[in-house]
C-alpha cells in the first residue's frame, strides 16, 4: 500500500507537470490550487519525489531564468514520462474503482 | 573510480543547495509581496520548507541505490541470458579467450624483451662499444673490442664513469664427479660494480684480483650453482678444480641476473650460450701486445650528462690514433660505434616483435568482429524480446546499457579464460623462443601483463558490444512488435551491416595470411639455400684441451690425430674430422688475404674466415672439392685450401683449377700454397652470404679447442654414446659436452625466423577459422530468415542448383569484396615485412596467389552448407516456417 502512495505523489507531480514546466515552488502552489488545498505536498516529499522521477527518466530539469530574475529549477515532462502517466493513471483508476466497489455496498 | 562518483555526487547536491535555497527565497518574496517585512518572511519561509538535511540524504541514498541496484540487475540478468543460450556464450568466449589470450601472451613476451627494464643500475646509461673499420666491406668491417684501446680509453675517459671489458672463456670442469665443458666468461673486478649487481652470495671481484697468477677465483651464476652443487649453501671458498687450475670460488650471482650470451653483444664475438662461471680477466702481455685483437667486449656507464655522441668522439679521437700508429702501412681508420646496452639486449627482434604485436591486434579485431556479427544475429532474434520490455516502460538506453552489460560480462568471462591460454601460451613461447634471447627467460604473467588483458576485455566488449547496443537505439521497436507477428524477417539495415562485417572479416584475415604467406615462404627459401655442407646423418662434439695438459703442439695434434683413428674405426662411421669453426656458428676469425704479388696491404683484397681443419674433415662434413686436393697430414711446407668465393675474389676472370699451386698471405707471412680448392659454406646463418673461406691444415696450427665431426651410415645420435667412449677413452677427465647433430645445428640457426614464422602463421590460422565460422554463421542465418521465401521460390519452379547459386553468390560477395580490400592491405603490410623477407619481393605471387586461393576455398566451403540445405528444402514445410 506505501508504494501504492508513493506511486500517488509521482502521478499528481507527472499530471501537474502535463501543463508545462514549473519549478518546485510552482508544483507546491499548483497541487494546492487545483486539489482546493485539499493536498498539502510536504517539502520533505517533493524533492526527493521530483529526483526519483528524474533518475527514472520520466522528467528532467534545467535551470531557467525566471520574471523575477531569479534562476529556478524547471521541471518538465519528457516522452517516456507521458507514457508512465497514462500506465499510473490507469493503475488509479482501478485502484479507485477497486476502492469504490469496496466502498458501495455500505451506501447501499 | 570513488573520487569520481563523489564528485559527482557533490555536484548533485550542490544543485539541491542551490534549488532549496531559490524555493526558500521564492516563498519569502511571495510572503514579503503578502506584507511581511523581508527579515520576518525569510525565517518563516525557511521554517516552513522544514528539514533540508533529510532531503539531502534522501535524495544522495537514492542516486546511489539506483546504480548499484541497476548493475546487479543487469549484471543478473545477463547471467541468466547467456546461461539460457550456452552454446553462442561458450563459443563467444572461445573466441574472445583465443583473441585476448594470444595478445595477452605476445605483450607478455613485447613486456619482457623490450619493456621491462634491465636487472642493473641505470641501465640506459650503460652502453656497448664496437669498432668500426670502414674500409672493410661486408661484415668483417664491424667488429668488438682490443684490450689495448680499453686501458687507453678507461685511464684517460673524461666522459665514462667507468669503463669494464669481458670475454669468452671455454673452461674444463674436472675434479670431482663427471668431468663438464663450463661456458665461461673473463671479466673486469669492476664489471659487476658498474652494472650495479651485489652478489647473492660472498663479495664480488676485487681490483687485486686482475694479477696474473692472483687470478684463480671464481664467481658462480645462480643456475650452475643450483645445477651442480644443488644450491649447497658453503659453496663459498670452495676449490674447483678448472683447466687443471684451482679456483676458490667467492661469490655467487643473483638468480635474475642476466647478460649477453651467443652472438648478442656482437656477431664477431662469440659468447657461451649459458654463462656459467666468471673469472677474473687478468690480462697476459702477449694478450696486450697483440695488435689485431678484437675478442673482447667493452660495456662503459656515461658519466650523467654526458651524451651518447660526445662519448663516441672522445673514444673515437683514441682509436683512430691508435689505429694510425699501430698499422702505419694500412690506411685504415678505426672508429668507435656505440650502442646502448638495452638495445643490444633486445638485438634484432624488435621488427619481428613488432609485426607479432599487429598480427595478434588484427586477430582480436576479427574476434571482435565475429562477436559482433554473432550478437547482430541474435539481436534480430532477440528483437520481440526487446520490443516487450520497451513497451514495458524500459528505455531504450536502458536496453543498450543491457546489450554492453551482457557483452562486457562476455569479454570479462573471455579475458579469465583467455589469461589461462596466455599462461600457456607464454610457457611454449618460452620453449620455441631462440637461444639467443635470453631477456625471454624473464617473461611471466605479471601486474603489467595482467593490467594489459584487463584494458583489453574492456577494449573488446566496448568493441563488439557497442555496434549491437547503437543498433538498438535507432530501431522503432514498437514497430517490431507488429513485425514480429508476421513472423521473422530481416530489415535491410541490418542485413547490410552484417554483410560489411563479413567483408571486413575477410580484408583482415586476408592481410594476416597474406604476412603468414610471405614468411612461410620465405623460411622455405632459407632452408633451402646451397649450404655447401652435408646436413643429414653428420655428429659434432666441440672439445677444448685444456692448456696445463696439452702445453707442445705435438700433444694437441696428436690427440686429435688419435681421437680420429680411433673414431673413424668405429663400426657405422664413415668419416670422421675436425674443424675449428663449424659451419653456421663463426665469422669472427677473420684475415685479410694478400696475393703473393702484393707488396703493399691492400685493403681491396678479400677477408676471409679462418679455420684450421684434419685433411678428413672435408669428406666427413661433405664439403665438395672442385678442384685439386684436401691436405695430407705430413705437409712439407704451408698450404692451404680455399673456398670457391675466395678464389673468385682473388681471381676474378679465373676458373678454379687456376688457384692451385699460387701462393698467398693470409694476414702476414708465411706464404702459403693452395692445393685445393672447395665449395663454399654458410659461415654465419643460412641467410647471409658466405663469407670467403681458408681452411689450414690442423698440423701447421695445432689448436686447442676444435669440433670433431663424424658421419655415420645410419642416425647420428646412436653414434653418440661409442664416439664419447673414445674421446673418454683417450682422456678420461676431458668433457664431452652435448654432442649435436648438423640437422640440429641448422635448425638452432633459423630458430629466430621459425620462431616468428610459426607463430604468425598459428596466428593466421587461427584467423582464418574465426572468419569462416564468421562467413558460416551468417549464411547461415540468412538462410534461415529466408526459409519461407526460398520455399515460396522452389514451389514456384526454382531448380535446386539456381538456389544454390543465389546463396552462394549472396555469401561469397562480401568476401569478395574483404579481400581485394585484403589484399591491398597486405601489399602495404608486406611492405613493413621488408626486412624479414627472404629472397622473395613483397608482392611474392606464390604467396599472395596462395593465400587469396585458401580463402576463396574457404569460404567457398563455409557458404556450402548452408547453401546445400537451402537448395535441399520442402516448399511445404519451409512454407509453414515460422
Amino acid at each position: 500500500m506505501a508504494a501504492q502512495l508513493h506511486g500517488t505523489l509521482d502521478m499528481i507531480i507527472l499530471r501537474t507537470l502535463l501543463r508545462g514546466p514549473a519549478h518546485g515552488h510552482g508544483i507546491t502552489r499548483l497541487i494546492q490550487q487545483t486539489s482546493d488545498d485539499v493536498l498539502r505536498v510536504d517539502h520533505g516529499s517533493l524533492y526527493p519525489a521530483l529526483h526519483r522521477l528524474e533518475k527514472q527518466g520520466w522528467i528532467d530539469s534545467k535551470w531557467e531564468d525566471t520574471d523575477r530574475g531569479r534562476q529556478m529549477r524547471f521541471y518538465r515532462l519528457t516522452r517516456a514520462g507521458k507514457k508512465q502517466l497514462e500506465v499510473e493513471e490507469s493503475n488509479w483508476n482501478e485502484l479507485a474503482q477497486a476502492i469504490a466497489r469496496i466502498l458501495r455496498p455500505v451506501e447501499e | 573510480m570513488w573520487d569520481w562518483a563523489r564528485r559527482l555526487w557533490s555536484r548533485a547536491d550542490r544543485d539541491l543547495d542551490r534549488e532549496i535555497q531559490a524555493h526558500v527565497e521564492w516563498e519569502a518574496e511571495d510572503l514579503a509581496a503578502a506584507g511581511l517585512p523581508l527579515e520576518d518572511a525569510r525565517v518563516a519561509a525557511r521554517r516552513a520548507f522544514g528539514n533540508t538535511a533529510r532531503i539531502q540524504e534522501e535524495c544522495r541514498e537514492m542516486s546511489a541505490r539506483t546504480a548499484i541496484e541497476a548493475l546487479v540487475q543487469d549484471l543478473n540478468y545477463a547471467v541468466r541470458v547467456l546461461w539460457r543460450s550456452r552454446g553462442f556464450a561458450a563459443a563467444a568466449i572461445a573466441t574472445l579467450a583465443l583473441g585476448i589470450g594470444a595478445n595477452t601472451a605476445i605483450f607478455s613476451v613485447i613486456y619482457a624483451v623490450l619493456v621491462k627494464p634491465l636487472p642493473y643500475y641505470q641501465p640506459d646509461r650503460l652502453v656497448a662499444i664496437h669498432i668500426e673499420i670502414p674500409q672493410f666491406k661486408g661484415p668483417a668491417g664491424s667488429m668488438a673490442e682490443r684490450p689495448r684501446d680499453y686501458r687507453e680509453w678507461r685511464s684517460h675517459t673524461t666522459v665514462f664513469s667507468d669503463l669494464a671489458i669481458f670475454g669468452a672463456a671455454a673452461l674444463n670442469l674436472t675434479g670431482q664427479g663427471e668431468p663438464e665443458r663450463l661456458g665461461g666468461l673473463r671479466v673486469s673486478a669492476n664489471l659487476f660494480p658498474m652494472v650495479g649487481v651485489p652478489m647473492a652470495r660472498g663479495r664480488g671481484f676485487r681490483p687485486e684480483d686482475e694479477i696474473p697468477g692472483g687470478d684463480a677465483v671464481a664467481i658462480l651464476s645462480h643456475d650452475f650453482w643450483m645445477r651442480r652443487f644443488a644450491g649447497d649453501p658453503a659453496i663459498l671458498d670452495r676449490r674447483l678444480e678448472v683447466d687443471g687450475r684451482s679456483f676458490r670460488v667467492v661469490g655467487v650471482l643473483p638468480a635474475e641476473f642476466v647478460f649477453v650470451t651467443g652472438k648478442q653483444f656482437h656477431p664477431a664475438l662469440p659468447l657461451p650460450s649459458q654463462i656459467d662461471i666468471w673469472v677474473p680477466m687478468a690480462f697476459s702481455n702477449a694478450e696486450l701486445m697483440k695488435l689485431p685483437n678484437f675478442d673482447y667486449g667493452v660495456i662503459g656507464r656515461l658519466k650523467p650528462g654526458v651524451s651518447l655522441e660526445r662519448a663516441r668522439q672522445e673514444l673515437d679521437a683514441v682509436s683512430v690514433r691508435f689505429g694510425r700508429e699501430e698499422w702505419t702501412t694500412l690506411p685504415m681508420d678505426l672508429h668507435t660505434v656505440m650502442v646502448s646496452l638495452p638495445e643490444v639486449f633486445t638485438g634484432d627482434v624488435r621488427p619481428g616483435l613488432t609485426l607479432l604485436v599487429g598480427a595478434v591486434g588484427l586477430l582480436l579485431l576479427i574476434a571482435c568482429v565475429n562477436l559482433a556479427n554473432l550478437l547482430m544475429a541474435r539481436m534480430t532474434g532477440r528483437r520481440r524480446e526487446f520490443a516487450t520490455r520497451a513497451a514495458l516502460g524500459a528505455r531504450q538506453s536502458r536496453l543498450a546499457r543491457q546489450l554492453l552489460t551482457e557483452s562486457l560480462l562476455l569479454a570479462a568471462l573471455g579475458a579469465a579464460a583467455g589469461a589461462v591460454l596466455a599462461w600457456w601460451g607464454t610457457r611454449l613461447a618460452i620453449s620455441l623462443g631462440p637461444a639467443d634471447l635470453p631477456m625471454l627467460q624473464r617473461v611471466s604473467l605479471n601486474a603489467p601483463v595482467l593490467w594489459f588483458t584487463s584494458a583489453i576485455a574492456l577494449l573488446t566488449g566496448l568493441g563488439f558490444g557497442l555496434l549491437p547496443a547503437l543498433e538498438t537505439m535507432r530501431i522503432d521497436l514498437a514497430d517490431d512488435l507488429k513485425e514480429g507477428a508476421r513472423g521473422f524477417t530481416d530489415g535491410p539495415r541490418s542485413g547490410r551491416l552484417r554483410k560489411a562485417l563479413v567483408t571486413m572479416e575477410a580484408a583482415l584475415s586476408t592481410a594476416l595470411l597474406a604476412a603468414a604467406g610471405l614468411l612461410l615462404h620465405s623460411f622455405v627459401n632459407v632452408t633451402h639455400v646451397q649450404k655447401g655442407f652435408a646436413v643429414e646423418r653428420v655428429l659434432s662434439a666441440d672439445l677444448s684441451l685444456p692448456q696445463r695438459t696439452y702445453q707442445t703442439p705435438q700433444q694437441r695434434t696428436g690427440f686429435y690425430r688419435d681421437v680420429l683413428s680411433r673414431i673413424t674405426a668405429l663400426p657405422g662411421v664413415i668419416a670422421s674430422g675436425a674443424v675449428t669453426d663449424l659451419p653456421l656458428t663463426n665469422e669472427s676469425k677473420t684475415k685479410l688475404i694478400q696475393l703473393e704479388s702484393d707488396i703493399t696491404t691492400s685493403l681491396e683484397r678479400p677477408v676471409a674466415a679462418w679455420r684450421h681443419a684434419t685433411p678428413e674433415y672435408f669428406n666427413a662434413m661433405g664439403i665438395p672439392l672442385l678442384a685439386g686436393r684436401p691436405f695430407r697430414d705430413l705437409e712439407p711446407s704451408p698450404v692451404a685450401v680455399i673456398s670457391q668465393s675466395l678464389a673468385k675474389a682473388l681471381w676474378p676472370d679465373a676458373q678454379p683449377e687456376s688457384a692451385l699451386g699460387r701462393r698467398i698471405r693470409a694476414g702476414g707471412p708465411p706464404l702459403t700454397t693452395i692445393v685445393g680448392v672447395v665449395a663454399d659454406v654458410r659461415t654465419v646463418s643460412l641467410e647471409a652470404k658466405p663469407m670467403p673461406q681458408m681452411y689450414r691444415p690442423y698440423t701447421q696450427g695445432s689448436e686447442a679447442d676444435m669440433s670433431v665431426v663424424v658421419r655415420s651410415a645410419q642416425d647420428p645420435q646412436s653414434l653418440a654414446r661409442a664416439v664419447r667412449g673414445e674421446i673418454r677413452s683417450l682422456d678420461p677427465d676431458l668433457p664431452v659436452p652435448s654432442m649435436k647433430t648438423m640437422r640440429e645445428i641448422v635448425s638452432g640457426s633459423v630458430a629466430q625466423r621459425r620462431f616468428q614464422m610459426v607463430l604468425i602463421l598459428a596466428f593466421a590460422g587461427l584467423a582464418l577459422v574465426l572468419a569462416i565460422v564468421g562467413i558460416y554463421g551468417v549464411v547461415s542465418y540468412s538462410v534461415l530468415l529466408r526459409t519461407r521465401e526460398i520455399g515460396l521460390r522452389i514451389a514456384l519452379g526454382a531448380q535446386q542448383s539456381d538456389v544454390l547459386r543465389s546463396v552462394l553468390k549472396e555469401g561469397l560477395m562480401p568476401v569478395v569484396a574483404g579481400l581485394a580490400m585484403g589484399l591491398a592491405g597486405a601489399a602495404a603490410t608486406a611492405r613493413a615485412l621488408k626486412s624479414l623477407l627472404f629472397e622473395i619481393g613483397p608482392l611474392d605471387p606464390v604467396a599472395i596467389g596462395g593465400v587469396a586461393c585458401l580463402l576463396l576455398l574457404a569460404a567457398t566451403a563455409a557458404c556450402y552448407v548452408p547453401a546445400r540445405w537451402a537448395s535441399r528444402l520442402d516448399p511445404t514445410e519451409a512454407l509453414r516456417h515460422e
